[in-house]
């Protein structure tokens, strides 16, 4: 029986193809699917971490550079290695009537004792060298935080083989790559002294200050008076060269004070660009242009509203990355812009002979006054 | 940063003469600062100084 053989065969070699095979591939993954699954992403989580450690790795060999060059104490450097776990706790919110006074208390505390310890551990209080090593250990305070943060949910979920944990950090490891190289670039301009793609609101009202009289309105803040269109300006950024933030809200409450009415409130900021929009694009808008925690925001947004100051903003879009790395060249010629729109706020917002506060606001690294 | 980067950028220097205006860009060398005073202008002979810092490829 030959062809009956060669029929049966070929009954087999269908059913085995077309039926077998499938039922056995979808029960395998049907089982072990999710197993597959953990263990490709497992993988690529376990690649990224090593990326992460290689990036904290580097900060630290710069770091240790930076203490080597500075500091000649043995016991001097490990003080300003332990500075890398130094942290401070947020205040208590169950009751949030005064939550900004605290953590602007806080805030204040924090930074304060980080200078003066690392003025002290220098054994210098030069504004530039304090301002350079103090970017260096938060730089690298950070990245060594980001990669334990890291390392400790890649563990757990190994511990506990959990793919909706693994799900959530495989999405966002390549943005927490991607944040650690501009972190590290960060070290770069902090080195060289050059200004960031943060810094463009402080280079704004820079340009402005400079050849007039300047008086120290705030700690580390700077404030000038110019005369534009015919307006009295009154230009306040956080002192430069060395790579500072200022303290804003108290310069405009004394602005306030010294110079009597207002009739206008103008913050200049990098604001984050969405994917769409591009680097040094500008924008004019409402409201106070203050990143961070929210406290400078607050304050100023409270003095304004208890005199009825108008609020208006101007903003230059670039990406995280862009924000921490050295300033790009798109980013420095927005400055143009920015003026333009200046010119436009008070030309159509404010009367002739009016004072009005301009506010640089960002790090001023690299940019003097 | 990569070193292909790093080599792929420069950090340039613009100083503008304050009287009439001219841009010269050149290296950026350590110790420099936007708003620092730069050289002198060739063609007025004012002090320029130094009006903006930033990175570009190439």
């Amino acid at each position: 029986m030959p062809l009956g053989l060669a029929i049966s065969t070929s009954t087999y070699a269908y059913l085995a193809y077309y039926l077998i095979l499938p039922i056995a591939y979808i029960a395998l993954l049907t089982v072990y699917g999710t197993k597959i699954q953990f263990w490709f992403m497992m993988s690529d989580v376990s690649k990224a971490l090593l990326e992460l450690r290689r990036i904290r790795d580097k900060s630290l060999d710069k770091l240790n550079h930076h203490i080597e060059t500075t500091v000649n104490d043995p016991v001097n450097r490990a003080r300003l290695l332990g500075m890398l776990e130094y942290f401070a706790v947020s205040p208590v919110d169950l009751d949030p009537v005064g939550i900004i006074s605290k953590l602007k208390h806080i805030v204040e505390v924090h930074d304060n004792r980080m200078k003066t310890e690392i003025a002290d551990i220098l054994g210098r209080k030069d504004p530039i060298l304090v301002g350079r090593t103090l970017g260096h250990v938060s730089a690298a305070a950070a990245l060594n935080y980001l990669y334990k943060l890291v390392n400790h949910i890649v563990s757990l979920t190994k511990r506990y083989s959990s793919l909706a944990l693994l799900q959530q950090l495989y999405a966002i490891m390549p943005l927490l790559i991607k944040q650690g190289k501009a972190v590290l670039e960060f070290i770069d301009a902090v080195d060289k002294g050059v200004p960031i793609g943060d810094g463009i609101g402080p280079l704004s009202v820079g340009l402005l200050m400079r050849g007039k009289p300047k008086i120290m309105i705030a700690e580390d803040t700077m404030a000038a008076i110019t005369t534009i269109d015919g307006r009295r300006l009154v230009l306040i950024k956080a002192e430069g060269p060395a790579s500072n933030l200022g303290k804003l809200d108290d310069a405009v409450r004394k602005t306030r004070l010294l110079f009597g009415k207002v009739s206008a409130i103008v913050t200049i900021d990098a604001m984050l660009r969405l994917e769409s929009e591009k680097s040094g694009e500008t924008a004019r808008g409402l409201g106070v242009a203050i990143g961070g925690i929210g406290v400078e925001r607050f304050r100023v947004e409270e003095t304004a509203t208890k005199e009825g100051i108008p609020l208006y903003a101007i903003t230059v879009k670039e990406s995280y990355m862009e924000a921490i790395s050295i300033m790009g060249r798109k980013i420095a010629e927005a400055v143009v812009d920015v003026y333009n729109m200046l010119h436009r706020i008070l030309e159509e917002k404010t009367e002739e002979d009016a004072t009005v506060i301009v506010v640089g606001v960002g790090n001023t690294l690299g940019i003097g006054q | 940063m990569s070193e292909r980067k790093l080599e792929l950028e420069r950090i340039v220097v613009v100083e503008e003469c304050p009287k009439c205006g001219v841009m010269l860009k050149r290296k950026f060398s350590e110790g420099d600062y936007v708003g620092m005073p730069g050289g002198t202008c060739r063609f007025c002979g004012s002090r320029m100084y130094v009006k903006m810092i930033y990175k570009e490829h190439g």
